[in-house]
C-alpha cells in the first residue's frame, strides 16, 4: 500500500550534511534515493543543456513560472508511485511547494538539518564539490546561501517533524540521526 | 546496422502524412516528430501536453540556450531510434535538414502542392478545428505566414520533391520510383 511506505524528506542549508545524511540512510536503511535535481538534469540531458548553474536556475525558474510552482513536487511523486521501494529518502527540497504533494503522503517524514553558517562555509570550502567552491570567501558564500534557490529553505524548518543539529563530529551526529530514525524503522 | 534518417517537410495538406504513413507501413520505420523532446521534457514533470505547454517551452530553450536546440535534440532522439529507417516528420527549419544531414545517409523528401488544391484538401479532412470552415482569403493568409514560408525555403534542399497535385495513385507513382528505390539498401530481412 502506498501509504506504508516510509519517506524520509531531507532539508538543509548548504554544505549542512544534507547528502550524508541521504547517504547513510540510503546505504543503512537500504532507503531509495530521489533528488529533486534529477529532474532538471533530466530534462537538461534531452536538450544537451550543460549543467551550470545559470542553466540550472533558468530552467528551473522557467518551469515553476510556467508550469506552476509545485512541478517538482509532481515530478518527485510521480516518481515516488512508481517505486516499490519500502523507504525512500528524498533530498533537495527547497521551498514549502515541493511539499505539495509529498505531505498528503500517510508516512512522510521532514528531517531539518540546522548547521552553524561558519561551519557549513568551512565544509563548502573543503569538500569543494563545485568549481570554485574553494577559492570562496565568506562573503561569498553568505551570498550564495540566501539566492533565490537558497533563500527558502530555512523556512522549511517550521514544517520539519525534526530538527537535527549538525555542528559536531559525523560520527555523534549519525548516531543521533540513527536513535532518531528508530521511532520509524524497525530493523 | 546501416540506418537511415528520412526527412519529410512540405506546406498545409500537401500530403506529407500519405508519404509519411507509406513509409511507417511498409518499412516498419520509426517516426520521430520535433514535439518528441518537448513531450519528454514535459512528461518527467507530469505536465498537460497542450499545444501552449508545448509552445512555452520550445519558445523558452530556444530563446533561452540556443536556437538550434531542438533540432539538435530531434537529432540525438534520431540516433537513439534502434530502427534501421527512422522518419523525421514536419521539418520546418533549415537546423532541422541540418540535423538530417549530421547523419550518415540522409533522404530528404518535400512534397508539392498547388495551394488551391491544397485549399481544397484541408476543407476536405477538416484537421483541425475551423478548417472546413475555412475561406480561400483565411487559408491564403495562414499558408503564406512566417513559418510556412520557411517551410517552402527547405525546398531547394530536397532530394526528392513529389508533386502531389493529382490523384493518391499518381502519389504512389512517384513513392515508388523515387523513394523504394532509395529505401531499399536499408531494409534488413
Amino acid at each position: 500500500m502506498q501509504s506504508e511506505k516510509l519517506i524520509i524528506g531531507i532539508v538543509g542549508k548548504i554544505a549542512s550534511g544534507k547528502g550524508m545524511v541521504a547517504e547513510h540512510i540510503h546505504s543503512r536503511y537500504k532507503a531509495d534515493f530521489i533528488d529533486f535535481s534529477q529532474f532538471l538534469y533530466q530534462a537538461m540531458d534531452i536538450f544537451s543543456i550543460p549543467h551550470e548553474r545559470k542553466n540550472i536556475n533558468s530552467l528551473s525558474i522557467f518551469l515553476r513560472a510556467t508550469y506552476g510552482q509545485d512541478v517538482f513536487s509532481r515530478a518527485v511523486r510521480k516518481t515516488l508511485d512508481a517505486r516499490t521501494e519500502e523507504r525512500v529518502v528524498i533530498a533537495g527540497i527547497r521551498r514549502d511547494e515541493d511539499l505539495v504533494h509529498l505531505s498528503d503522503l500517510g508516512n512522510f517524514v521532514l528531517v531539518y538539518i540546522e548547521s552553524d553558517v561558519r561551519i557549513r562555509y568551512e565544509r563548502n570550502r573543503s569538500a569543494a564539490r563545485k568549481p570554485g567552491d574553494h577559492a570562496m570567501t565568506f562573503e561569498e558564500f553568505s551570498a550564495k546561501d540566501s539566492d533565490e534557490s537558497n533563500n527558502t529553505i530555512e523556512g522549511l524548518k517550521s514544517h520539519a517533524q525534526h530538527v537535527l543539529e549538525n555542528n559536531g563530529s559525523p560520527e555523534d551526529f549519525l548516531k543521533g540521526l540513527d536513535v532518531l530514525l528508530a521511532q520509524y524503522i524497525k530493523e | 546496422m546501416k540506418k537511415i534518417v528520412v526527412g519529410i517537410s512540405g506546406r498545409i495538406a500537401s500530403g506529407k502524412g500519405t508519404v509519411c504513413k507509406y513509409i511507417l507501413e511498409t518499412y516498419h520505420a520509426d517516426k520521430k516528430c520535433s514535439s518528441d523532446p518537448l513531450r519528454a521534457t514535459l512528461d518527467i514533470f507530469s505536465v498537460p501536453q497542450t499545444r501552449e505547454n508545448l509552445d512555452a517551452l520550445s519558445t523558452f530553450v530556444r530563446s533561452t540556450y540556443s536556437e538550434d536546440i531542438i533540432a539538435k535534440a530531434m537529432g540525438t532522439f534520431l540516433a537513439q531510434s534502434p530502427n534501421p529507417i527512422v522518419i523525421f516528420d514536419g521539418m520546418r527549419r533549415l537546423v532541422d535538414v541540418e540535423a538530417i544531414r549530421g547523419f550518415e545517409h540522409s533522404l530528404f523528401i518535400f512534397v508539392d502542392a498547388d495551394q488551391n488544391i491544397r485549399y481544397e484538401r484541408s476543407i476536405k479532412r477538416n484537421e483541425n478545428i475551423g478548417d472546413d470552415t475555412m475561406t480561400s482569403g483565411e487559408f491564403f493568409a495562414k499558408d503564406t505566414d512566417e513559418p510556412q514560408q520557411q517551410i517552402e525555403a527547405l525546398k531547394q534542399y530536397a532530394d526528392v520533391v513529389l508533386h502531389n497535385d493529382g490523384s493518391t495513385d499518381e502519389l504512389m507513382l512517384q513513392i515508388h520510383e523515387h523513394i523504394d528505390s532509395a529505401l531499399a539498401p536499408f531494409v534488413t530481412t
